[in-house]
């Protein structure tokens, strides 16, 4: 049943961090914008009912309803802002369930609501470099991306002064180039004594205050950071950026934009006669009324896999492996950033200091290896993140000892500790990928995705340089004690998840050209994770809302003239 | 996702994985409803336990910010059946130590001898623990709830630590000594480890 048939300029599937922009960018230029939103209404502060609670509120003090997530989030709940105050923003996995291949699982961590994953994103804003967007035609492990830095980098620029980014700007990195921020988070006497010892002993290592798009200060009519530390429960003061506090006030300030929540999109419709997209197919997630929606151009920002799944949805006569797939690439080529090798220094300095207040953020290492060519067994590079603190009264749950004295103990702040925990690019494999389960449907009949994953050898052999470099760096700046974690976690938990429909120069290679427009479909447009051609080992949502941005500038001119 | 300085801990990483074998295989939770519940008496022995762990001293200790309640609902609703099966076969143990040693309920020991008791349990699990593979006794667990409900019960987080839910400010190298009260909250919730 078609409730309704309606004309727009432009339709967004998807409001998180790119979809946000995407709204934003879109609105403001003048078109007349629908906003689908699978989930959820959310009313920032209102919604962030978890914001400022003291931890006797929770029934299980913060530790979480182990049972009910058992039993509802078995997979959410692996992601460490998935607890008590924040795990109403991840959805159920009993409702919403996927498939995995038990050899090569991967965890599809999701928030289905209005602002998506914008909510809980953890906020680490580095820029890809020159050597990024190179690497692929240098080393050959894809095919080249059709944009290099000088094309971004003012899209970089634009989407920061919006979005409110603080960080440092004394060093250039080349595989994190500083843009318009604001004051950095200070590091930490700890921290800058490591900076300093890597300065001393290691200069071709650099490490500074992450970037983060957490306000230093009040910009934008948004507060400055008031320090309360778990982001991931909302910001009532929109001191971080979400689409809920930034992009879509803006969107609907322009009086142009249309949302719609619990409606998800179920497939798209294609003309072969104009190869366009012509219709958007909904179905009220509550209701299950279906409809019908029509624009002129599309956006996909459903996050990487949401919008792959629409897109493999998209069957029709031209396209019967999914819209926009006449490369045979979409679904493959699924990347995930490395994390889980990690090592830990005790220290037996600055015992008398402590840092007060709760930071939301670390710090930030830029890959260092391979920048100038292969110089190691790996290809690529990795970042550390991770940072220094004193350790809190959860000590005392492996601390020997009781009574009188053991309280006392407690009391003050623990021994220094400095996690380093290395974040690797993943390269691109064929075999990693998703596809749809034709036999196992969701509640709305659709068919649920299946993700097959797995880390190569080369991820392997990062894994082991990150322990290496990170002990060596501890062992210089003195720890009186080093661990190793060597574990990679399964694919998917460092919620970097990218790839499945990527940009390139070549049709028969890619999906989308050098401005997130399909090259089979010129009204269509994906500027989420799932556009990219490699991973870098950056994390990824400030280069998705720089291409956000420049695609929709492209897509208004294409409007424009005509073209499409 | 950002990575903070606490967010390594070994057995984050480790339940992490554990969990994901729950996700794969079928999960244990079924059961747990028709499991057996801790009587009063194990309840005001866990009670005791708890405060000869975190006294009262010039701030209330963890009778006061009614721990035993809080293991009560973690060992009810949180631990799954064999887990809870586990704690309560040991606890009942441990009472029947008392009950051999000293001839009465550990209830109705002295002060002085319920902590002299609970001491040399302790320490020993804590001596075997570093080395060891076995499961974390029920001292230990009884331990490990004692610490995460004072901490973050209103005396522990408030009274004995010092609670600022909005500092508004952050201060990267602040003066600490012996009299600074650490805070109590942080960018991530605590989390808890039965096994």
């Amino acid at each position: 049943m078609t409730t309704r048939e309606q004309e727009f300029d432009a339709i967004v599937v998807g409001s998180g961090i790119s979809g946000g922009w995407a709204a934003k960018e879109l609105t403001e230029k003048g078109l007349e914008v629908l906003l689908i939103e699978r989930g959820r209404n959310i009313v920032p502060g209102q919604d962030y009912t978890g914001e400022h609670q003291p931890p006797w509120h929770f029934p299980f003090r913060g530790v979480g309803d182990r049972r009910a997530y058992d039993r509802e989030r078995p997979v959410q709940r692996q992601c460490y802002a998935c607890t008590e105050g924040s795990d109403h923003f991840f959805v159920k996995d009993s409702e919403h369930p996927y498939q995995q291949n038990p050899q090569r699982p991967f965890s599809w961590i999701r928030g289905y609501h209005l602002g998506g994953r914008s909510i809980t994103w953890g906020r680490v804003v580095p820029r890809w470099g020159e050597v990024n967007f190179a690497e692929n035609a240098r080393d050959g492990w894809a095919p080249d991306w059709p944009i290099r830095y000088n094309d971004i980098q003012k899209w970089y620029d634009y989407v920061e002064d919006f979005a409110g980014i603080s960080g440092q700007t004394d060093v250039q990195y080349e595989a994190a180039p500083y843009g318009k921020y604001l004051p950095p988070i200070q590091m930490n006497c700890l921290e800058e004594h490591v900076a300093q010892v890597l300065k001393e002993k290691f200069p071709h290592i650099g490490m500074m205050s992450q970037p983060t798009a957490v306000l230093s200060r009040a910009h934008g009519g948004r507060s400055a950071c008031h320090f309360c530390g778990p982001c991931h429960r909302g910001c009532s003061t929109g001191s971080y950026f979400s689409s809920l506090s930034s992009t879509l006030p803006a969107a609907e300030a322009t009086g142009k934009l249309t949302k719609l929540t619990d409606t998800i999109v179920a497939g798209l419709d294609y003309d072969p006669k104009t190869r366009r997209v012509i219709g958007v197919r909904t179905i009220h997630s509550k209701s299950r009324v279906r409809g019908t929606y029509r624009s002129r151009i599309v956006f996909l920002n459903a996050s990487t896999l949401g919008t792959t799944q629409i897109l493999l949805l998209s069957r029709s006569e031209a396209f019967p492996n999914g819209l926009a797939n006449s490369s045979g690439v979409l679904g493959h080529y699924l990347m995930d950033h490395v994390m889980g090798p990690a090592t830990r220094g005790t220290y037996d300095l600055f015992n008398d200091r402590m840092p007060v207040g709760n930071r939301p953020i670390g710090i930030y290492v830029p890959r260092f290896r391979n920048l100038n060519g292969k110089e190691t067994d790996f290809y690529r590079g990795y970042g550390f993140q991770g940072g220094a603190e004193r350790l809190n009264w959860t000590r005392g749950m492996s601390m020997p000892g009781f009574g009188k004295n053991f309280k006392h103990a407690l009391r003050g702040p623990g021994p220094w500790r400095f996690a380093l925990s290395g974040f690797g690019e993943c390269l691109p494999y064929y075999e990693n990928r998703v596809e749809l389960d034709e036999k196992r449907m969701d509640q709305w009949g659709i068919p649920q995705l299946r993700i097959s994953f797995q880390w190569g050898e080369n991820e392997r052999r990062m894994a082991k340089d990150m322990l290496d470099q990170g002990e060596a760096i501890h062992r210089a700046a003195g720890a009186i004690h080093i661990e190793r974690f060597s574990e990679l976690l399964p694919g998917g938990l460092t919620v970097h998840e990218m790839g499945t429909a990527r940009m390139g120069r070549d049709p028969k290679s890619s999906v989308l050209n050098g401005f997130n427009q399909a090259h089979d479909v010129p009204n269509l447009f994906v500027t989420d994770g799932a556009c990219m051609a490699s991973s870098a080992a950056q994390n990824p949502s400030i280069t998705y809302m720089a291409l956000t941005a420049r695609s929709a500038d492209y897509a208004i001119t294409q409007l424009k003239s005509g073209a499409i | 996702m950002t990575l903070q300085p606490s967010a390594i801990s070994r057995r984050d990483v480790l339940s992490m994985a554990g969990v994901l074998g729950v996700a794969l295989a079928a999960p244990g939770f079924a059961q747990s409803s028709a499991a057996p519940l801790l009587t009063q008496v194990d309840l005001a022995v866990i009670a005791e336990i708890a405060d000869i762990i975190v006294p009262a001293t010039d701030t209330p200790g963890a009778k006061a910010a009614g721990v035993a309640e809080f293991a009560r609902m973690m060992v009810s609703e949180w631990f799954v059946l064999a887990e809870r099966q586990r704690f309560l076969s040991e606890l009942h143990a441990f009472q029947q130590q008392a009950t051999t040693q000293h001839g009465k309920a550990f209830l109705e020991l002295s002060a002085r001898e319920q902590q002299t008791l609970v001491g040399s349990v302790l320490e020993s699990a804590e001596r075997r623990a570093p080395a060891s593979k076995e499961k974390p006794p029920f001292i230990v667990l009884v331990k490990r709830l004692t610490v995460l409900g004072y901490y973050t019960s209103e005396i522990g987080a408030a009274e004995e630590l010092e609670l600022n839910l909005v500092p508004g400010k952050y201060e990267p190298c602040a003066r600490s000594g012996p009299d600074t009260h650490a805070g109590s909250t942080g960018f991530r919730n605590a989390t808890f480890s039965a096994t």
